[in-house]
């Protein structure tokens, strides 16, 4: 037996970075196979042996010191999820990856993922999630439709400003309390900057869009990366910073309802699954803001248990789009025979995230209600079941009209095996953790509180069958409501939409008009400078010798000798008087460093 | 006349399982179970089948609110953002 203490521990983000390094050598064939299935091992494995420590510390600068290896009971269990997932997701894109490129940045997104939760201070931390944000655009366009690059570049501003909220947020609670070790924050400007660029990750309604915008335009196997990491680092995050801000309670059982209700409206396969994603962070997120031991350990369960349940159902649809070559609920149906494996993995997908006894979504997901029940938030706990009441609506949708509705023109075959084995094995954990849920809760960073919790009392168990049943009879006597429609249907990004069109209006009309004038008349006072500058002396006459003439012209009838000379003296000037825009350029260079050295004089002690 | 037939078994077994669950959830509440719960849980959750009764409302309100807002507001033409 290996001693695991004695292996050393290196930070998982550097084993997955090294490894993208080396995609572009391999070609798109068997080599690359056995790399990448080797690569998914080794990441596992250097999860795995972390024990709890803080190490991988470098003092940048004095007294900032950023650390790259933080692990405790909460990251650690963020860590093994991760790794499990990317490890399925890494196998499964075997065959529908055809560019190196997009393993590239699938690693160094599962990477700076890792990175994130192993980070010990908000530096590091900032420096991986704009990493994150970067690594998975790449897994959006290289889908390359004209619709994923487009929202793509939707995506990538909304991380952006959601990036730059995070390191201002960061800086603010730095210069107040001089620690930037990742935790709770004092109240001010940084919160609320902090709380904004968290929840941009976290998909916060209304900052979710680039959510349901961007997932089902990524890439089959991207979409599978992306279903896990973004938004459930935020709710890593979320849990070091904010617990028990009740406010960001009821964000998440708002974020329930809202993904819920619109997760009912699609067509699109995967931007159904991307509402549900959602939905289903908002009971992480308010098991989080409950705060209570059990409230943080549902919430963090229910991060390990969606992963597996979510990327499933990603791998599923991902299979019917890559066999079929259709996304949307109308055009598909009647493909239980033809693909059963992908059906039963759904169905068991489907069970687990509407929280069915006996699969894992149950075991987290009354651990969030009731720990919302203690907490007397007795709204929240509503709200939180009516939304997987919505829940189970929607799956029992999306599995009848993808597999069981009758389609007799479809025509499709099973996936292949690369994607078959992740699927069935993420299947099984869904499964196994539903039956044998202390497996999970001895991992719980709180982990007596969860050994205390029954999901299985029989009282319990009893109204959570009656609500499900209930919910079938609904769905089957309402068939007809739920028959899905060739319509897009449109969420606040229209309003988003709407203000980036007038936003780019307002630059090319009024703004181009001023800059445009400003830039006619600065080029204008060049001009005369460099017309100036060629002969000072001779200019400077001539300037004279026409004042002379305008001035002396009603009185003087000689005036016409000053006109004469005028004339002569133009002549005698080099060249005629030149448009360059070289002058705007150095006259503008000019004027600041004027300005500069002006405001460097006046307030120089502000500027040192 | 095939699928007339999966459906009413399908109501039949639901049926069942709805009346069977009710019928378990006044058992326990009676045998006092529910009581030891009760200072933690809410006051309506010792009224035996209340889960149903808002499992049921849920459902309906869920589909009321998501069908009107979607048929009403929120829809439109599948290239509405390529237009507009």
């Amino acid at each position: 037996m290996i001693d695991i203490s004695s292996i050393p521990n290196i930070p998982p983000a550097l084993i997955y970075f090294a490894g993208a390094a080396l995609i572009p050598l391999l070609g798109t064939g068997k080599v690359r196979k056995i790399y990448l299935t080797i690569l998914a091992a080794l990441g596992l494995i250097s999860v795995a042996v972390l024990r709890p420590q803080i190490g991988w510390a470098f003092s940048v600068l004095p007294g900032l010191e950023m650390t790259f290896l933080h692990a405790d009971s909460l990251s650690l269990i963020m860590g093994y999820i991760f790794a499990i997932i990317g490890a399925g997701a890494i196998i499964y894109g075997l065959d529908t990856v055809r560019e190196n490129g997009e393993y590239v940045c699938a690693l160094l997104y599962l990477g700076s993922a890792l990175g994130a939760v192993f980070a010990g201070d908000f530096f590091t931390l900032y420096i991986f999630w704009e990493i994150m944000a970067f690594s998975s655009l790449g897994l959006i366009w290289y889908s390359r439709t004209e619709r994923a690059t487009n929202a793509g570049m939707r995506y990538i501003i909304f991380h952006l400003f959601g990036g730059c909220a995070l390191l201002a947020g960061i800086i603010i609670h730095f210069m107040n309390t001089g620690s930037i070790a990742v935790g709770p924050v004092e109240l001010g400007i940084g919160y609320m900057l902090l709380l904004i660029g968290i929840g941009v990750n976290t998909a916060f309604i209304p900052l979710h869009t680039w959510l349901p915008d961007s997932y089902p335009k990524a890439t089959i196997a991207g979409a599978v990366f992306m279903s896990v990491y973004t938004t459930k680092t935020g709710v890593y995050v979320l849990a070091r910073t904010f617990p028990g801000v009740e406010a960001v309670a009821y964000m998440g059982g708002v974020m329930a309802l809202y993904g819920v209700v619109f997760a009912l409206l699609q067509n699109d396969v995967r931007k159904l699954l991307s509402y549900h994603i959602v939905s289903q962070v908002g009971y992480m997120v308010a098991g989080i803001g409950i705060g209570t031991y059990i409230g943080i350990n549902g919430g963090i369960a229910h991060v390990f248990n969606h992963i597996l349940y979510k990327a499933l159902l990603f791998m599923c649809m991902g299979a019917v789009i890559y066999s079929t070559g259709r996304n949307n609920l109308t055009e598909l149906g009647g493909l239980a025979k033809k693909m059963p494996i992908t059906t039963i993995t759904c169905v068991i997908a489907a069970l687990s995230i509407s929280g069915v006894m006996g699969f894992n979504g149950y075991v987290s997901k009354s651990m969030v209600i009731h720990a919302a029940e203690l907490s007397h938030m007795h709204i929240l706990a509503l709200a939180l079941i009516v939304a997987s009441v919505g829940t189970f609506l929607s799956f029992l949708k999306l599995t009848y009209f993808t597999f069981f509705r009758r389609n007799g023109e479809i025509e499709a075959k099973e996936a292949p095996l690369s994607m078959l084995i992740p699927m069935s094995v993420t299947a099984f954990l869904c499964v196994f953790i539903g039956v044998y849920p202390r497996v999970l809760y001895e991992i719980l960073p709180y982990r007596e509180v969860a050994l205390q919790f029954h999901p299985y009392a029989l009282g319990h168990t009893i109204g959570t069958l009656e609500l499900l049943v209930m919910t079938a009879v609904g769905f089957f006597t309402l068939q007809f409501a739920f028959s899905p429609h060739e319509r897009v249907t449109r969420d606040i990004d229209y309003l988003y939409r709407k203000a980036g069109r007038r936003f780019i209006w307002f630059c090319e009309q009024p703004l181009m008009t001023v800059a445009n004038f400003i830039d006619k008349s600065v080029l204008k006072l060049a001009d005369a400078v460099v017309w100036f500058s060629r002969n000072p002396t001779l200019a400077s006459k001539i300037m004279v010798v026409m004042v002379g003439a305008v001035v002396t012209r009603p009185f003087n009838p000689t005036y016409t000798q000053y006109a004469r000379n005028l004339e002569e003296l133009k002549q005698m000037y080099p060249g005629e008087v030149p448009r360059v825009a070289i002058g705007t350029g150095v006259l503008l260079a000019l004027v600041f460093f004027a300005l500069y050295l002006f405001i460097y004089l006046t307030h120089g002690v502000l500027w040192v | 006349m095939g699928i007339k037939l999966e459906q009413k078994h399908l109501f039949g077994i639901l049926y069942v399982c709805l009346a069977a669950s009710i019928l378990a959830d006044v058992l326990v509440n009676f045998h006092g179970q529910a009581e030891a719960q009760a200072h933690t849980a809410f006051l309506w959750q010792t009224i035996p089948g209340f889960s149903a009764i808002y499992g049921f409302v849920g459902c309906v309100l869920i589909i009321v609110v998501s069908k009107a807002l979607g048929h009403l507001w929120l829809q439109r033409e599948e290239d509405y953002y390529e237009k507009h």
